[in-house]
């Protein structure tokens, strides 16, 4: 692990030199070629290991939800067995290739294709086949559902696109995998959840999740002031730690904000109840175990706002003083994406609680669609080509680190090569 | 007979209920987008006035078990802090230089009135 620590009252930071990355301007080819999406889909998305979400979104066997993943031109079926365990397929019936399951999520002990009836349990074995005497010599134990690797880390489902991945799930979160182990996810079974189809690369959306420089100009209103001040007027990060193609930043929060006196639904809505801050969900009941863990607001700063991770390649997850939220980002074609942002909250008590949430969400929607709206007019600009480089200021390392270790991911013959 | 529209005591607020009283939060979130600031400021004026007497009356009821003219009550009050991003945030009914229309969604919203 390398932990790098800035005061980001000195005249600069020095993230990116202490993250062992160059300082040039950096290529905007790969955010518009077609070609370059195409190496993409190959090298990065069809070998890496891709988070799909909680495990907690099977809650009891029998549980099952689809995530198309477009960029490989499939959609995984994820079950959870009798026998407790998580499982991935294609999913695609074996006698024509129709699609399976139909709907997005729910509970079923079997799944049956509607084109003639081909029934399979949820462990992926083929069930049952109509008129099965009419087919010529079928092997119905070569007749299930086309697996896919998947595993399970700190309740984290993960598949991996290959038949045969050449590295572990293990081995590819590497040191991170160590340093985030017994984190308690609070809330982790209840999520809203925003989406959008965004004309824009996966890579503007990510990179517009991962550097804080932006807040001042994006965000003036909704959080400006709060991740942001007189101290920091530029909400440079606190501190930046990578491992190997993943990374995180630890970012600044504004110690002293409270709601304007203007404010007063702000006011009424945060009356009642100790969040840390307007990024949080929840109550801070309940948090200190979580707070306390190392590995979140990892210089235990009294000016922290929010820890954003991001997952080589396309999964971020955000750690505040109130929860956790996290931001997949989905390729379709290089220049448009499927962006899903869900945030981690509790059920309501009373209605204290869920005003608060109200305000909560409604600050969110205007907070994402200031980022995600911005996207599409910088994919306009990169499409152009008017620019043959951006110039990425240190407050920025992640996005250089990004774009570092896609680039090393597809001049990479072997997955063991790109992760050394 | 039929019910009333609002609890008692809330009458002030039923002209707003059939706009303003949505009952999820993703279609509070559009009347806002789609209302004029006029209209914003109307509802958050009428609405906020009658904030703290609306949450104590829903006080009295379990969130997912609330008779039918409470629930609207509380979908109105649901709906102020949409509107309050007009009025405290933007000073405009959306958030400056951001698209409309667009379909940034929220296609699954909190438990109890989300």
């Amino acid at each position: 692990m390398d932990q790098m620590i800035a005061d980001f009252r000195a005249p600069t930071t020095d993230f990116t030199r202490m993250a062992g990355l160059d300082t040039e301007p950096v290529p905007t080819l790969p955010y518009r070629s077609p070609e370059y999406f195409a190496l993409e889909r190959k090298r990065i998305f069809k070998r890496a290991w891709l988070c799909l979400g909680r495990a907690e979104r099977l809650p009891e066997p029998g549980s099952y939800f689809v995530a198309p993943i477009e960029v490989a031109n499939t959609s995984v079926l994820v079950t959870r067995g009798k026998d407790g365990a998580v499982r991935a397929f294609h999913n695609v019936c074996s006698h024509r290739s129709n699609t399976l399951v139909l709907d997005r999520e729910g509970s079923a002990g079997r799944f049956v294709c509607r084109y003639h009836n081909w029934t399979y349990r949820n462990d992926g074995t083929l069930a049952g086949i109509p008129d099965e005497g009419n087919f010529f010599g079928l092997d119905k134990q070569k007749c299930g559902l086309t697996p896919i690797a998947a595993d399970l880390w700190e309740g984290w489902i993960f598949i991996n696109l290959q038949r045969e991945p050449e590295v572990t799930l293990t081995e590819f979160l590497g040191d991170f995998g160590e340093r985030y182990r017994g984190i308690p996810y609070q809330n982790a079974d209840k999520s809203i959840l925003f989406v959008s189809h965004l004309d824009a690369n996966w890579k503007v959306i990510a990179d517009a999740f991962a550097e804080t420089y932006h807040i001042p100009a994006i965000h003036p209103e909704t959080i400006g002031a709060t991740f942001a001040s007189r101290e920091n007027p530029f909400a440079r990060p606190i501190s930046v730690q990578t491992w190997g193609p993943h990374r995180s930043v630890s970012t600044y929060g504004n110690p002293d904000y409270a709601p304007p006196e203007r404010a007063k639904v702000e006011r009424l809505a945060y009356s009642n109840i100790a969040t840390g801050n307007v990024l949080s969900a929840a109550g801070l009941d309940g948090m200190e175990v979580f707070l306390k863990h190392p590995a979140i607001n990892p210089t235990k700063s009294r000016s922290w706002a929010v820890d954003v991770t991001w997952l080589f390649p396309n999964f971020q997850i955000d750690v505040s003083p109130g929860g956790f939220w996290t931001h997949h980002f989905w390729p379709i074609t290089h220049r448009s994406t499927r962006w899903e942002a869900r945030f981690y909250m509790p059920e309501a008590g009373d209605v204290w609680q869920r005003l608060q949430q109200e305000h909560y969400v409604a600050r969110l929607g205007e907070i994402l669609l200031e980022d995600v709206g911005n996207t599409e007019r910088t994919q306009l600009g990169l499409d152009s080509g008017a620019k043959e480089t951006m110039p990425l200021q240190d407050g920025e390392v992640m996005i250089r680190h990004s774009l570092h270790h896609i680039g090393k991911w597809i001049e990479a013959d072997c997955v063991r090569d790109a992760l050394n | 007979m039929a019910d009333k529209i609002l609890p008692d005591g809330f009458e002030a607020l039923e002209s707003f209920q059939p706009y303003w009283g949505a009952m999820t939060t993703q279609e509070r979130r559009e009347r806002r987008e789609a209302a004029q600031m006029a209209e914003i400021e109307r509802f958050y004026a009428a609405m906020l006035d009658l904030a703290s007497a609306a949450i104590a009356h829903l006080s009295q009821f379990p969130l997912g078990a609330m008779p039918a003219p409470s629930g609207r009550l509380m979908a109105l009050l649901l709906a102020l802090p949409h509107a309050a991003m007009a009025i405290e945030l933007h000073g405009q009914p959306r958030a400056p230089f951001t698209p409309y229309p667009h379909n940034v969604r929220l296609v699954q919203g909190p438990a109890h009135f989300g």
